[in-house]
Order: structure tokens, then sequence, then C-alpha cells
């Protein structure tokens, strides 16, 4: 079942740029699909969302629009698939990094977890404020 | 590391094995047994129902451990290579023993699992490290005495590992993203279905809530679609892969000591495997090329007596069940050389569990000829996925 993760991260509306990072400690293969929400609603920006899965050594790593204020009440929903390609199971970790200039400003992790039958599912969500 | 195997409980430690190191490969494999009986292959009947069977046909043969080949338990001298286990493998020498606690034990670890943070990307990047296992295996000889090997085994390529195989990957990553897509669409549902979600501390603290109502969309959508299409996939892609390109080196030493005492054990043989495999008749076959050397220690007590080996195997089958025809030549020193020729087969019997056996005829120095056997049964942590 998967419960999101939910967390409030403030940012400095006068600051640098804001940018996230999912990262994934794991053999197994994952994908995402990233989505940012305008605030309280279901409308995205980013169209099409941000896909990506972790077989290739590029970061996963996507700038918000600028000014940062413009993400005030914004929401970031990370949505990872992770499928046991060798059917022998394994562990899993994922982590959501959000920061700002060079700071980590805010961070979700899924915590460490074993795969469930072919595929487990993680729902990770970051509502912005300034 | 404790290792505890008891005749008919093996499955039962392998799962253990697994929850606590998941990235610790054990292999404790079945000791040579001289023309073993069939009885007592009977005598460890396993329950095995259709479903296992079915799943056990998509599981790698285990592979051999250097620590263990060190100690001629098996006649053949070809270090069966093997893509890298997560899970733990293990086996006994129960049908050598006629059910009695087994004599010899092995654990093979990759110290890049165990100690690092793997990553798919850097693992796909680097192989080579990851794939770096150790070994080390102990076993009682009649007399009283004991042999301790330690074992490196180096993986140089494996084109059949699923970790990094592009085709299974890109099968697979589109799935990951329809899947994201339908819990997107299933979330936007709830979300207006249920408006008090939309504030991101309501959603926080009726998080499990949330989740109840999201499985429950998502279970009708996902669950019955993908599960069998990535198990699908998956075997599709581990039955044209078993034969792939595979090339290994393994390094070995062996200690033995007249009594049980650690204290009491001397350098009694270094050895050193190269094993190739190609694929032949295309998903139908495999050619193993080996070669194997041994620095063993002499009549006069010296680490000075070389012996070298050449050997091929033939496979020929699937994944799941193969026969095997095999040939080797050996010549070292104090030693007449010798031609050996077997035939064999492999057989997943069961999720998680293989038997291999051979029979075949050595031809030693000018004319004198014994007959060999061997039967091994080897474990390996049971494929998880149930999507029958």
């Amino acid at each position: 079942m998967p419960i999101p993760i939910v967390n409030k991260v403030k940012f400095n509306s006068s600051g640098g740029m804001i940018e996230v990072e999912l990262n994934f400690t794991t053999l197994l293969l994952c994908t995402y699909t990233l989505e940012l929400h305008e605030n309280e609603s279901n409308a995205q920006v980013w169209i099409p969302p941000k896909q990506g899965d972790n077989s290739n050594p590029e970061d996963d790593k996507y700038a918000l629009p600028v000014p940062p204020s413009k993400n005030n009440g914004r929401s970031l929903w990370a949505f990872i698939t992770i499928i046991d390609q060798t059917g022998s199971g394994g562990e899993y970790e994922v982590s959501m990094e959000i920061r700002q200039d060079t700071s980590t400003i805010g961070a979700l992790n899924t915590g460490k977890k074993r795969v469930s039958r072919n595929f487990s599912q993680e729902f990770l969500i970051a509502q912005l404020y300034c | 590391m404790n290792i505890f195997v008891f005749p008919g409980k093996q499955i039962d430690v392998a799962g253990l094995l697994m929850d606590t190191f998941t990235v610790l490969s054990l292999f404790a494999m079945s000791a040579h047994a001289q023309t073993p009986a069939i009885g007592s292959v009977s005598s460890q009947q396993m329950v095995i129902d259709s479903a296992d069977v079915a799943k056990a046909r998509i599981d790698f043969a285990v592979p051999d451990a250097p620590a263990m080949k060190i100690m001629n338990a098996d006649p053949s001298i070809i270090m069966k290579p093997g893509t890298l286990r997560e899970v733990g493998v293990a086996a006994a020498n129960v049908l050598a023993n006629g059910g009695s606690l087994p004599k010899t034990f092995a654990a093979e670890i990759s110290p890049g699992l165990l100690l690092g943070r793997a990553s798919l990307g850097s693992y796909i990047q680097n192989p080579f490290w990851y794939r770096m296992r150790i070994s080390a295996a102990t076993t009682t000889e009649p007399g009283g005495g004991t042999d301790l090997g330690i074992g490196i085994r180096m993986t140089i390529v494996d084109e059949s590992d699923l970790r990094g195989d592009n085709a299974l990957l890109n099968r697979l990553i589109p799935i990951g993203h329809i899947i994201e897509e339908r819990e997107s669409e299933c979330s936007a549902e709830i979300m207006k279905s249920h408006p008090k979600f939309i504030n991101s501390d309501t959603l926080k603290r009726d998080a499990k809530e949330f989740g109840a109502l999201l499985d429950s969309s998502l279970k009708s959508k996902i669950a019955a679609d993908f599960n069998p299409m990535i198990a699908r996939a998956r075997e599709q892609a581990k039955r044209s892969n078993w034969n792939k390109t595979i090339v290994e080196l393994g390094l070995a030493g062996l200690a033995s000591s007249p009594d049980s005492l650690a204290k009491n054990l001397s350098a009694a043989r270094y050895a050193c495997w190269l094993t190739a495999g190609f694929p032949v008749l295309g998903q139908s076959g495999q050619l193993l090329f080996a070669l194997k050397a041994t620095l063993d220690r002499g009549t006069d007590n010296l680490l000075n007596r070389g012996n070298c080996a050449i050997a091929s195997r033939g496979y020929f089958g699937e994944n799941g069940y193969k026969g095997f025809l095999e040939g080797d030549w050996q010549i070292g020193d104090e030693l007449l050389p010798s031609y050996t020729a077997r035939l064999g087969g492999e057989l997943n019997v069961a999720n998680g569990i293989w038997l291999d056996a051979s029979f075949g005829i050595q031809a030693i120095g000018t004319g004198e000829s014994k007959f060999t056997s061997a039967l091994n049964l080897r474990f390996a942590t049971p494929e998880l996925s149930d999507w029958k």
C-alpha cells in the first residue's frame, strides 16, 4: 500500500534556485514520475512531468521554476516504482532531497524496505512554503 | 558467522539467511558422492507444487565457490560460473552422508554489496568490484583433520546478469512509468472526491487513510495487469540469458590441520581457475572452456607440486534443465596424465533447488581407468515473485 510520505519544506523566497534530487540506494530497478503541483490544486506546473530511472549514471536532479517565490504553496509529488528485475527480491531506500543554493532545505526518505512481489510503490510529497 | 545446515531444513536456513544477510551468498556444496544410492534421493523428498516448478524454471543455476572447489569435493575441474546473487545459497552433502549432518560448508560474500551503498547506475557502469566475491569453506576429514579454504572470484564478463540487461530494463522502465501514471490519476481522483487531502497537513495526518483509498483504487488497475507483465519479461530474459557469455577467474588457498586446532593449520594447496562460457545453438546450448592450475604440497613437504588441467563442457537444454558432456585432461608433477569424460545433467527441481548429477570414466596413465560420479544438491533462496 503506497502510503504517502509528506513533509513541509521551507525555502527562502529571496534565495537562489530550488532543486530537487531523487536518490536510490538499491540494485533494484527504480523508475519515477515527478510532478510539481500548484498550491492546493491538481493542476501541474511541469507538463509533461519529469520521468526517469536509476539505470544510468545521470543525476536525477531538477530545477524548480524561478524566481523561487513562484513555488510558494506548490508541492512536489514523486511516484516511484521499484521493480524486482532479477526475481530475487532485495532492499531499497529512496530519498528526495530539496536544496536551495548549496544547502539542503528538506529531505524525505522511504527508509530501508524490501521489495514486495514484482514491484513496490512509493509516494513522496514535499509541500513548499516560504 | 555461523551456518547451520540440517538435513531437510535447508530452505528454512536459506530464508533466514536471506533476511539476515541480504547480500550474502552461502554455498555448501554436496561432497563428491561415489556411486550415490537412488534411495537416498527419495529419502530427501521435497514437496513441490506445480506453481513452484513453473517459477523454478526462471531461476539461474547455482555457481561454484572457489573456496569449495579447492577441496576437490567435486570431480569436475571446472569452476562453474554464475551471476552474482544477492541472496543466500545453501546446500549440504546430506545425500553422501546418508542424512547425517553435512561435513562441508562454505560461504561466499560480495564485499562491494555488503560494504558499499549500492546503486544500480554505478553497478551497471562498473560491475567488476560489485561482482567480486570472497568465499571461505571448511570441511572435516574422516580422520578428524580439518581443511580450510579461502577463495576469491572475479567476474570479468557477465552478459547473463539481469541487473544490467538493457533489453530487460527497456521493457520494464515503461511499465514502471505506466504504473506511476495510473497512481497519479488515482491520487488526483481521490483528491477530488476527498478535498480534505489537498491540505498537506491533513494529508500528512491521514496518510494511512489516503494510502488505503489509493490502494483500493490501484488494485484493480495495477496489480492484475502489471505483476504478470513484469514476471514474464523477467522470465523471458532469464531464458534467453542463461547461456550468454561469461568469463570468471577464481583464486583459492587451502590450509590443512591434522586436528581441529586452527594453530596447526598449514598451507596445503593453491589453485586458480579461469572459466569462459559462450552461447551455442541459439538459446539451447552453452560451451564452457576451463583452465585450472594448482600447487600442492609434495612428498618432500614443500609446496612445489604443480598440476594443470584443461576442460570443456557443453550444456544442451534450457535454463531449468540441461544435460552436459564434459571432457578434461590433467597433468602434473608426481601424477600420470589423466583424461576424463563425463556425462550429466542439471535440473531445477523446485523453486531455489538445483540437482546436478554426473558420471564418467577417467583414464589414468597407460591404461588404468576408473568410474567417477557426483550428485550435488544446491540450494538458493527461492524466487520471491508469486504472480500466478
